[in-house]
């Protein structure tokens, strides 16, 4: 095939209805979750039943799995519904995807068919640190067999998962270990954050054994996987920002005529499309690289650092071209700015993704 | 005279003063307030205590206005906003005072309105803090004040006032809200005056009151004039403002140019706050005697930081050293303001990123100060709006 960007029948329908489900539900649930500072059981067991977030094969009883791209079109569409919501269900069932790349047959027997269940298996896979933030070589937190110790932030459910996977590395690469119940590692303290308050998460210190997933390549790209969906929530948080911008500008009337016929802000929502475009592009190649087992680190940074950016971009002009309405908690696009610089933490360019990706270069 | 970037000993000193009390407290205040969404009163009579020394450490002839105004006001009034915002910027708003509805009354009222509405009911020790508000935005007039639809009707010795008007900060605790309204529709801008309303007019009502992505703690309210009546002498200007050449809307509006550097120079403060905060978190939680990998990027974004936050204070002083060598600064004054908060919006947003996940955490104020500075860049005229002055100022009006 040649280069095409053409998505496939069902992928075109999977986003139809997630993009139904968004605005009916998602959109909805926003500001009461935000407000509860957590994604409502019964909002969560209704995503999880979309099958998207927690994929499991169908011999170990779900239904069925997907590629990277799709996933990635899926993060992107409940983002846009919120990305609090999305960032909590969605990590809450990513590490279903990393245990059926990268786990053995006797760790998907075991460990999958949960996921499979109707409700929600509070779950992580931890990932990001205070020096390293998102950049996967640089990570701290040292595994040795099926050793851990390190201190991880951002992780979902730690208070009450039933199952984690932890990465870190080990003297010939990235390492993974799975953590089943909580124990095996300490919460050290809750994070209250500014934005994403629908996903609470936690830091958390591990300093103990538990089970190593099979290191090698697919471990990596399971791993990468992980991170991409940072990037595709981004997508999706930059992209509610954008449409509700641009309907705005053709309704809220200055001067005798619609806003968005003063390019100061026409221009706005140009920059905006092109943004969104440029970040779902890269994030989808890197998705692509990953579905063939090629995805490099640097693909991954790039594709996150661009959507990081849309997303942080768009959030800002979103709110300015709602002027003193964007400052007000009535209209969402203040929620999803300060979402969007809360994401931006997991992977921000110009503070190290950038920098990792000019090492690629030289490599 | 000669280029000169140090400030003078009577610049100096108010500027330590204000300093110190923005650090001891101004900044404690910060997050509770942030909060619950408000001060208690306690503390809001002892904002107003200092307020008064303020005034009292002011060299005499800094008091007076029009033409006895000083030579330094306007540098005093953006060192006082920078520091005083540094501490932090939504207590600030709650220092009491007659706040923005003092430039109006200055610019347009007659020296007796300006004794009442200003002298007397801010000048008086009743130990109860006061505040004045402004309101001109209205839901269909934000940028576009021309379109005010709030009329002014005289009715024998009172007016008679009818519309809604919202986002006015210190709206609904106000002694005193000045707000435009049209007195004759066919006359467009020209058309419109201001009034004072006084706290307990009948038909003065306060509607909502706004939830906010930042500045929670300070009062943004929506305002409804249902029939309300108010003195025939609360018109500023008074009876002469009817007549064809009285003060007209664009004169009093210039007066709020006058509050540009001053909105700039807190955004400035604001991020030199998190500029600070991040460069002192990195010093002491990263180990930057060593190389790690985020070393380069963090030492770049710090300095990048440090260099836009130089050259708006820069633009800030520039636009006041103006205004008070009495040299037209309309145009310095929206570059200050266009430059200033979006360069102090990407302090904040480095701060937190550098920071990671203290940055976005609500242990630390930088995600507050994230929070508080984007309407920086909104009220007192969008960027967007700042950008038409300056570019009709260069180009001419080519419309
Ligand atoms: C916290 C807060 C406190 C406030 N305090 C007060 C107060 O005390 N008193 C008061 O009167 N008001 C106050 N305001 C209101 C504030 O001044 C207005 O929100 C502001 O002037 C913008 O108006 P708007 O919100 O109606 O935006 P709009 O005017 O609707 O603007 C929407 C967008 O269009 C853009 N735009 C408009 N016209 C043009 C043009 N000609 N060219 C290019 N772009 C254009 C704007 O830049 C903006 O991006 C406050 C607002 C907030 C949020």
């Amino acid at each position: 095939m040649p280069f095409d960007l053409q998505l496939t029948e069902e992928q075109e329908a999977l986003k139809a209805t997630l993009h139904e489900f968004s605005e009916d539900v998602l959109r909805p649930a926003a500001r009461p979750c935000e407000e509860a500072k957590e994604t409502s059981p019964d909002i969560h067991r209704q995503v999880h039943e979309l099958g998207v977030t927690a994929p499991v094969p169908e011999e170990f009883g779900g239904g069925g799995t997907f590629d990277c791209v799709t996933y990635c079109v899926a993060a992107e569409e409940l983002a846009f519904g919120d990305p609090g919501i999305a960032y909590q269900v969605l990590g809450s069932g990513i590490a279903a995807i990393v245990l059926g790349l990268a786990g053995d047959d006797d760790h998907k027997a075991r460990l999958l068919p949960r996921f499979a269940e109707p409700e929600p298996v509070p779950s992580f896979v931890a990932y990001g640190e205070k020096v390293a933030l998102g950049d996967l070589e640089s990570l701290e937190t040292a595994i040795d067999a099926d050793k851990v110790r390190g201190e991880k932030y951002g992780v979902l459910n730690a208070s009450d998962a039933s199952l984690g996977i932890v990465v870190g590395r080990t003297p010939d690469g990235l390492g993974a270990i799975v953590f089943e119940g909580n124990d095996g590692y300490d919460v050290a303290k809750p994070e209250n954050k500014m934005g994403l308050e629908a996903a609470p998460t936690y830091a958390v210190r591990f300093d103990d054994a538990g089970e190593a997933l099979p290191a090698g390549p697919q471990l990596e790209q399971a791993i990468l996987w992980t991170k991409l969906m940072t990037g595709a929530i981004a997508v999706g948080c930059a992209r509610a920002s954008f449409e509700h911008a641009a309907k705005y500008a053709t309704e809220r009337e200055a001067f005798g005529k619609p806003i968005g016929a003063f390019q100061a802000i026409s221009h706005r929502i140009a920059d905006m499309a092109i943004e969104i475009d440029a970040a779902r592009l890269s994030v989808w190649r890197a998705a692509w690289k990953i579905d063939r087992g090629e995805a490099t680190h640097a693909d991954v940074a790039q594709a996150n650092g661009q959507a990081l950016q849309a997303a942080s971009y768009c959030g800002d002009e979103g709110v300015q071209v709602l002027g003193g309405h964007g400052y007000i908690r009535d209209h969402p696009v203040e929620k999803w700015f300060r979402d969007a610089v809360t994401l931006s933490v997991f992977d921000p360019p110009e503070l190290g993704g950038d920098t990792f990706v000019a090492r690629s270069v030289f490599a | 005279m000669t280029v000169d970037f140090e400030i003078d000993e009577n610049l100096a000193f108010v500027r330590d003063y204000v300093r110190a009390f923005a650090r001891d407290t101004l900044r404690p205040l910060a997050r509770e307030a942030d909060e619950k969404g408000k001060l208690p009163t306690e503390t809001i009579k002892q904002l107003g205590t200092f307020a008064g020394n303020r005034a009292s450490i002011m060299p005499e002839e800094n008091k007076g206005n029009g033409e006895k105004r000083s030579s330094i006001a306007a540098m005093m009034a953006v060192i006082g906003s920078e520091e005083l915002a540094w501490g932090d910027p939504a207590v600030v708003l709650n220092i009491p005072g007659p706040g923005l509805a003092a430039p109006s009354i200055r610019a347009a009222g007659t020296p007796e309105q300006q004794k009442r509405f200003l002298d007397d009911i801010f000048n008086v020790d009743s130990g109860e803090p006061r505040f004045g508000a402004l309101a001109v935005t209205e839901p269909q007039a934000g940028s576009d004040v021309s379109n005010v639809q709030t009329t002014a009707v005289q009715d024998g010795d009172e007016w008679v006032l009818n519309g809604t008007k919202m986002y006015c900060t210190n709206g609904a605790r106000a002694e005193i809200v000045v707000v435009n309204a049209t007195v004759d529709k066919s006359l467009g801008r020209q058309g419109q005056k201001f009034f004072v309303i006084e706290k307990g007019a009948p038909g003065f009502k306060v509607g909502k009151i706004e939830k906010k992505m930042g500045l929670t703690a300070s009062e943004t309210a929506e305002l409804i004039l249902d029939d309300c009546r108010i003195p025939f002498d609360n018109i500023l200007g008074g009876a002469e403002a009817l007549e064809p050449k009285g003060s007209g809307f664009k004169g009093t509006m210039k007066a709020f140019d006058s509050s540009r550097p001053s909105v700039a120079a807190m955004a400035l403060g604001i991020g030199r706050a998190a500029f600070e905060y991040a460069r002192d978190w990195v010093s002491s939680e990263l180990p930057m005697n060593t190389s790690f990998p985020r070393k380069a990027a963090i030492e770049q974004k710090l300095g990048r930081m440090k260099r836009e936050l130089d050259a708006a204070r820069g633009l800030v002083w520039q636009a006041a050293w103006m205004a008070d060598n009495k040299i037209p600064n309309s145009k310095e004054a929206s570059m200050a303001k266009a430059y200033a908060p979006p360069a102090g919006l990407r302090a904040c947003i480095g701060a937190i990123q550098i920071m990671g996940p203290e940055g976005y955490s609500k242990e630390h104020l930088v995600e507050k100060w994230f929070r508080d500075i984007k309407v920086y860049d909104i009220f007192e005229g969008t960027g967007q709006i700042q950008r038409v002055v300056i570019s009709r100022k260069i180009l001419g009006r080519l419309d």
